[in-house]
């Protein structure tokens, strides 16, 4: 994020493309399978996020790739040249409705051209579309620059284990049923179930079995990635402590000026936090939005 | 609003017909997808996106239309053009 709160961010990638047209009339139908001859075709892009406001920021992506004339490898006829131009650019107005859910609303354009020739064929396939879109994101897809992402997929980490020791202690005396959460809440099941996105936030480091299906969304320290490890450094008269997700709660001059964190031990989080460090203003307090958690 | 373009199937010397899209898909279909974010690290995330674009209708011609080497009409012809496209790439945040 610069000075101008403007978050900027670069992808690279692949696109691959998936198209059989037919044509048919009276029972009759024709196919040219264009997937046969397809291609991973690289993919940049340079999106763009500005927020307006706590909760509601602009987007403005532009992302585009192509292949110029290359052989695709494959033969109809003689070789078959296949080229391609994508490109697509965006911009809309993002709100978050809740922290785990925002609406995208604005315009989009996207544009596909591929010819492809052989000896035998010549055909071609352009397809161009601008119009409004519309877009609900789920946690995962939260603040598409990275840095929102992270906040948001923390959160939701944040609100599922926030005790790793506590809850192994509960997890090693429940090893032959079905593990609980303290709240009575099944392990095996956890909400992350349905955010497939937060799958590789921090696999567990284990070698337990247990351990490795129950936590995968959790980074376990080193040396508490087994039941084994935590008796050890129990007996080392090492304390354990929850590892808690800081989530910045406010910024002036894109300084983090407060942080909120869970208040150990007690599964809530905190009502008013003290603004600490240089901020202009003395004394001054910030009440927390959102549900504690 | 339907999509612009056109597709054009041409075998050996028979020079396909273009088919333009917003004739052969009368009603107009929006396109719809999904996607998901994987974390990879703290400024680094794998992104994947799956694009689906329906042109499919029916569409009326008066004239024999030329594709992939084979005649069709002058007549009601449906058309399924159906086009999906999957993205995969990295995304870092500065």
């Amino acid at each position: 994020m610069n000075a101008y709160n403007i978050f900027l961010t670069g992808t690279v990638g692949l696109t691959y493309v998936y198209f059989n047209p037919t044509l048919s009339q009276h029972g009759h139908s024709n196919s040219e399978d264009f997937y046969r001859q397809e291609l991973p075709c690289s993919d940049r892009g340079c999106p763009r996020r500005c927020p307006v406001d706590p909760k509601a920021s602009v987007r403005l992506e532009v992302s585009g790739g192509g292949l110029p004339r290359v052989d695709s490898g494959r033969t109809e006829g003689g070789t078959v040249y296949l080229r391609q131009i994508n490109a697509d650019a965006g911009l809309s107005l993002a709100y978050n409705v809740t922290r785990a859910l925002q609406i995208d609303v604005g315009y989009h354009y996207s544009y596909f051209l591929q010819p492809r020739t052989s000896h035998e064929d010549d055909n071609a396939f352009l397809s161009e579309r601008a119009g409004s879109a519309l877009g609900l994101c789920s946690a995962s897809e939260l603040g598409q620059s990275g840095p929102s992402l992270l906040r948001a997929a923390r959160s939701i980490s944040y609100g599922f284990l926030q005790d790793p020791a506590r809850e192994l202690v509960q997890l090693r005396s429940a090893t032959k049923g079905s593990p609980k959460r303290l709240d009575g809440q099944n392990l095996a099941a956890p909400a992350v179930s349905t955010e497939p996105g937060l799958v590789a936030l921090g696999p567990a480091r284990s070698s337990d079995k247990t351990l490795k299906n129950l936590h995968p969304i959790f980074r376990i320290p080193s040396g508490l990635a087994s039941f084994d490890g935590v008796r050890k450094r129990a007996r080392e008269g090492v304390t354990f402590r929850a590892r808690c997700d800081v989530d910045p709660l406010g910024q002036r001059d894109g300084r983090v000026v407060a942080v909120r964190t869970d208040i150990e031990g007690t599964r809530r989080g905190v009502a008013g936090v003290g603004v600490r460090g240089p901020t202009g203003r003395r004394g001054g307090t910030c009440a927390m939005n959102g549900p504690a958690v | 609003m339907g999509p612009n373009g056109y597709l054009r199937v041409g075998e050996t010397s028979q020079r396909g017909t273009r088919l333009l899209l917003n004739a052969i898909s009368e009603s107009t279909c929006p396109s719809t997808g999904g996607g998901s974010r994987v974390p990879s690290h703290r400024r680094d995330a794998l992104r994947v996106r799956y694009l689906y674009e329906f042109l499919d209708g029916d569409a009326r011609f008066g004239q024999t239309l030329s594709y992939n080497g084979d005649g069709f009409g002058p007549g009601r012809v449906h058309t399924n053009a159906d086009f999906s496209l999957v993205s995969a790439w990295t995304m870092n945040a500065s």
